[in-house]
């Protein structure tokens, strides 16, 4: 059997960028582009490169060239997840800061509300965890030792920290810090979400919130590259699927505000006090 | 005497007891080496494993450990080498990454590789070999002069020369020497940062967008 050859086309040059931001969902993909529209940035929409394939090229925004790409399977696993994407785009854009951007659910129903925006100083990967048989067949238990903490980057968290305490931005949300758990699970249980809070070790931190994608980014480097900024779309409760419906736009236009803003407004030149 | 009053008797400044084993070794004549190894990863770069063996004795099993910038910058300043010039090139693309995270985490991500990119053009660094080739792959846009630009350049500054001096008055290797190493690893610094050997295996050239 022959097979023809198709013509040697170049292969594009590919975009530099400083910072990737990676969504997983229509509705974050919508809230960016619509939130940078307020914000004066222009998003162009690229097609067809070979290696990167359809992604989103903001251009400079404050101090950074910003890339946004979004996967085409929820979660991290999988060609196109989280993971394969983010390093395929690392690889080719040389991006030195990777964003996970989007929704998230939030922990606590009475101190935080939807909408609030989370940011991870640490990612917790709840996967990592063992089952062990209890006595006589009566079942098992689930120990979560191995979900130990992975920090941030903390040249990400510690920009947002500065956006957070520019007081003269009004703002109709909360912004959290903590850590975020991140494993392959869609929660609709309030008593699974509790045992995560009760049973992960946290040390001195506090748990702000979970995700499903985050967890891809843990391998990019042994170094923190990445950071999450996600607004709170649910509780992972009962109730998940119709506060969802409800409350994601609010929860992705929120996390888009905020993490757009920080970069519009970290100058990056201000000597330290 | 409370059980906090001997933490406040110990006069010697206390290091990491792996550091204080090596310091020992050494007073008692032997000479040790380091080696570091990164696991080839397809997906982004793999962890980064430290090892101190006894220079007179290579096949022996090393003493390993997870990369840490505490226990490098003692083992530099125990003036213990690598195990060739070119491990110490990678050696200190590590040291110079950890010295930096700071200015980085002050100034914020875009700032600091524009800042970086710009002091090292600017100083003619370019023209050396290896962090020339490089850098001609490497774009950024020019960093706005505000109040903290000379901070942050200083500070980038001064975290070439400090490795600069390690090499020479830590480890006593000769200017020539030092030079070599220090390009180079400035050179690999830059390219794990901007993964530019990873573009170029992509195909792509520069694209200021």
């Amino acid at each position: 059997m022959n097979f023809k050859m198709t013509s040697t086309k170049k292969i594009p040059s590919l975009p530099q960028c400083d910072t990737l931001i990676v969504l997983a969902v229509s509705a974050e993909e919508k809230a960016l582009k619509s939130e940078a529209k307020k914000l004066g940035i222009k998003v162009a929409k690229m097609r067809g490169d070979a290696i990167l394939g359809t992604y989103y090229w903001l251009g400079r925004v404050g101090n950074e060239r910003v890339i946004a790409a979004r996967s085409s399977v929820m979660g991290a696993l999988g060609y196109g997840g989280s993971a394969e994407l983010a390093a395929r785009f690392r690889q080719a854009t040389g991006a030195t800061s990777i964003v996970q951007l989007g929704m998230a659910f939030g922990i606590d129903p009475i101190l935080q509300k939807p909408g609030d925006v989370l940011v991870s100083t640490h990612v917790i990967p709840y996967d990592h965890r063992n089952y062990e048989e209890l006595e006589q067949g009566s079942g098992y238990a689930v120990n979560y030792e191995r979900a130990s903490w992975i920090s941030a980057a903390e040249k990400t968290v510690e920009s947002l920290k500065r956006e957070l305490s520019r007081a003269s931005l009004n703002r109709n949300y909360s912004v959290h810090f903590g850590g975020i758990l991140s494993g392959a699970a869609i929660i609709r249980s309030e008593s699974f979400r509790n045992e995560l809070i009760a049973k992960v070790p946290c040390g001195n931190e506090r748990i702000i919130g979970g995700e499903m994608e985050g967890i891809g980014l843990l391998g990019l480097a042994e170094y923190p590259v990445w950071c999450i900024v996600k607004g709170i779309s649910d509780f992972a409760d009962s109730r998940r699927d119709d506060t969802i419906k409800r409350d994601r736009p609010i929860a992705c236009t929120n996390a888009a505000r905020f993490f757009l803003e920080s970069l519009l407004h970290d100058t990056g030149a201000t000597p330290p006090s | 005497m409370s059980a906090i009053d001997k933490f406040f008797k110990i006069e010697q400044e206390q290091t990491h007891p792996f550091l204080r084993s090596i310091e020992k070794g050494i007073a008692s004549g032997i000479t040790y080496q380091v080696d570091i190894h990164r696991e080839n990863c397809m997906l982004g770069s793999g962890s980064v494993k430290i090892y101190v063996q006894i220079a007179s004795q290579p096949g022996q099993v090393p003493s390993e450990y997870a990369w840490s910038s505490e226990i490098n910058s003692g083992l530099i300043h125990l003036k213990v080498r690598a195990v060739d010039e070119s491990m110490e090139s990678f050696r200190f693309a590590l040291t110079l990454r950890d010295s930096m995270k700071e200015i980085e985490t002050r100034h914020g991500n875009g700032y600091f590789n524009s800042v970086l990119v710009e002091l090292l053009k600017e100083s003619k660094l370019d023209q050396n070999e290896p962090i020339g080739d490089i850098l001609k792959d490497t774009t950024v846009y020019p960093p706005n002069r505000g109040n903290g630009y000379e901070f942050c350049r200083d500070s980038i500054a001064l975290a070439i020369s400090g490795r600069a001096r390690e090499l020479t008055r830590s480890l006593g290797y000769t200017e020539v020497e030092a030079k070599a190493i220090l390009s180079r690893a400035i050179a690999m610094f830059i390219d794990d940062r901007f993964s530019v050997t990873s573009r170029r295996q992509l195909g792509g050239g520069v694209k200021l967008g």
